[in-house]
């Protein structure tokens, strides 16, 4: 009896969370996985079972190739980037200097600050002729005015240097977290037994710092799927495509070309993704990481 | 026990001065620590001990004065470069590593070739017990053996001198015990230098040939353990030796509660006291119960130890503790005689805390 009530009142503890989590992540997902198998509906005409046509469609759509490939340059440009200069930051910011404080709000104020607002002041570093990137080239170079935004070659590489700016400062707390966990007697030890700080680094702190690099990589990998906010304000995706990412084809798919069938699908391949990512991680990391 | 592998060299700080946002860590230390010698640094937490060991293996650098490691002025030289090894207090092993890799660690850095890598520490593991161990992470091993890992890196290295800072701190008592004898014992059969601080009188006394007790910074005295505990050369000293440690009272108070002897021999035994601001020490374990002449106590409480008997006494302002057999029955609130030899007496001013040399004439007199 006793029993009974016990377990009715963890339920109705558990049910607000529950409840929420159902309504906005496991039932819309599941829905998704229906909808990709279906037509979009259009009027008076309602959504039919299409079996796998939109992938076979989605396998046609050079869009959706140019988009992944975007999206995997993205990936591999923010990630690693990202996380060595959130080391290196964490790095510096945890030795003995001056003014350290300052230097660690200075780092983590692009993670304080909304994307969509940041957005702009980088429009205007990028603007041609004279925002701040030109002002410099011109006015110390006197190279001639460039438009970064503009030119399919160099507009991805510009939005990867916006998403590193932003996402680095968020990482560095962590590995900070870390790092001061690592007990100063550590380095003494190393000390007395003669190992250069070079040495101590690669044998000793990296290790240490396995369990935040797994968490931090999968938080980017996350990241590189899921911050289009920029390329909204920035780009549009443009010119021609070539900074769009996945995402952001989802939502014009979806809400601006209003398929939402074939949106469905592509998101689907995009949780596959994701979820293969972070389990592969898992499983690559695992063996070589040490849990305190 | 084979001949010393190794030979140990000696430690000589002159006039180390080391202070922290003006405050004095340690102030004017000078120690001598022989070649191939066993020197603990003892005293109460905040003494000065911890930093005088980091002086000497040159985690802390002195503001004043030198540190001498052989003939060597290593004064300015970074840890690697004075010889030494040390264990940490907390034993700083690296988690990641397995046991091998911590022991092998320093050898690892210094690029000594694998095959004499695997031999040394194959002697050394078998050395500590640690040979079936060897694959594991510090996590999965009992403090006494982590402490065993942290020393197996110290002695690989064959380096001629060893820092240890309260490496059995963290020990439970029985592995103390044990641990103390082993370390000692590896000491002498190696014949490195050993610094090793503490503040357990216990180790000091077991395991030391020269014992640096510190307070505030300074050296209280520093000498073989017979002569810490026979001839403290301050009151702290006689009151931090010992457990329990020396009893200290004033003189003029024992002298007032004197019973059973010629009022000859008495008088103006308190004015003299009085006046010459004489602190007397006596060890519980010298002080005896009688029927005859002695000093007149007050029983306050007994505290039954199995084969003797810690009696706390009453004496004017002062308390007395006397270790006795316990076959004599006390009971609080009786009175007591107390008694001891002359020759178990120590005198100190009562105002600088320092050993009077020489026995006031009298007393000598009264206790026999």
């Amino acid at each position: 009896m006793l029993h009974r009530r016990a377990w009715v009142y963890g339920w109705l503890f558990l049910s607000p969370a529950l409840l929420f989590l159902f309504a906005f992540t496991h039932y819309p997902a599941l829905n998704t996985i229906i909808s990709s198998f279906f037509s979009t509906p259009r009027g008076r005409r309602p959504a039919k079972f299409i079996g796998p046509e939109n992938y076979q469609e989605m396998l046609q759509d050079p869009v959706f190739w140019k988009v992944l490939s975007n999206n995997f340059w993205f990936a591999a440009g923010t990630i690693p980037i990202s996380i060595g200069l959130a080391l290196l930051m964490a790095l510096w910011v945890n030795s003995h200097l001056r003014g350290r404080t300052l230097a660690r709000m200075a780092f983590f104020a692009p993670t304080v600050l909304p994307l969509i607002a940041v957005a702009n002041i980088w429009m205007f570093f990028y603007t041609p002729g004279f925002g701040l990137i030109d002002q410099i080239r011109g006015g110390l170079f006197g190279l001639p005015a460039i438009n970064l935004l503009g030119n399919p070659d160099t507009v991805l590489a510009a939005m990867i240097v916006v998403a590193i700016w932003k996402e680095a400062g968020f990482f560095m707390i962590f590995y900070l977290a870390a790092l001061q966990s690592i007990p100063p007697v550590l380095r003494e030890a190393a000390d007395v037994e003669g190992a250069g700080r070079f040495y101590f680094f690669r044998r000793v702190m990296l290790p240490l710092l396995m369990p935040t690099t797994l968490f931090v990589s999968v938080n980017a990998v996350i990241n590189s799927f899921r911050l289009v906010d920029h390329i909204f304000v920035m780009t549009d995706g443009g010119p021609n495509n070539a900074s769009s990412l996945l995402l952001f084809y989802i939502y014009e798919t979806a809400f601006k070309f209003w398929q939402t069938g074939y949106a469905a699908t592509l998101t689907v391949v995009m949780l596959i993704l994701l979820s293969v990512l972070a389990i592969g991680q898992f499983f690559l990391f695992d063996r070589k990481i040490h849990y305190q | 026990m084979n001949a010393p592998e190794i030979h140990g060299q000696s430690i000589a700080l002159r006039g180390v001065t080391k202070t922290w946002d003006g405050l004095h860590a340690v102030r004017n230390i000078n120690i001598d620590v022989p070649p191939g010698t066993f020197t603990v640094f003892l005293g109460p937490s905040g003494c000065g001990k911890s930093t005088t060991l980091r002086i000497i293996a040159g985690l802390e650098f002195a503001d004043q004065g030198q540190v001498l490691i052989g003939d060597q002025d290593v004064t300015a030289k970074p840890p690697a470069q004075r010889d030494i090894a040390m264990v940490f207090q907390s034993y700083a092993l690296f988690p990641h590593l397995s046991v091998a890799e911590n022991i092998l660690f320093g050898l690892k850095v210094r690029r000594t070739p694998k095959e004499q890598q695997r031999a040394r520490l194959a002697k050394t593991a078998h050395m500590l017990g640690l040979t079936d161990y060897l694959a594991r992470k510090p996590a999965q091993l009992s403090g006494g053996q982590q402490q065993r890992v942290a020393l197996g890196r110290a002695i690989i290295a064959e380096k001629s001198i060893c820092l240890m800072d309260e490496p059995l701190s963290n020990l439970d008592a029985k592995l103390r015990n044990t641990m103390r004898a082993e370390i000692r014992e590896l000491q002498q059969s190696i014949g490195f230098s050993m610094a090793y601080v503490t503040h357990d009188q216990a180790e000091a006394i077991t395991m030391a040939d020269q014992v640096v007790l510190m307070r505030a910074g300074q050296v209280e005295q520093a000498g073989p353990p017979r002569e810490i505990y026979e001839q403290p050369a301050t009151a702290f000293v006689a009151g931090f030796i010992g457990t329990p440690p020396m009893n200290l009272v004033p003189g003029a108070d024992l002298w007032r509660h004197l019973t059973g002897f010629d009022s000859a021999q008495t008088d103006g035994l308190e004015n003299d006291a009085a006046r010459g601001a004489l602190t007397v020490g006596i060890r519980p374990e010298h002080i005896r119960l009688t029927d005859g002449a002695g000093v007149r106590t007050q029983v306050r409480s007994v505290e039954y130890l199995g084969s003797d008997t810690l009696v706390d006494c009453r004496v004017g302002d002062s308390s007395v503790l006397a270790r006795v057999s316990s076959s004599s029955p006390l009971s609080p609130g009786e009175s007591a005689t107390l008694t001891w030899r002359a020759d178990d007496m120590h005198y100190f001013a009562s105002d600088t805390g320092t050993r009077l040399a020489e026995t006031p004439g009298r007393t000598r007199l009264l206790f026999e």
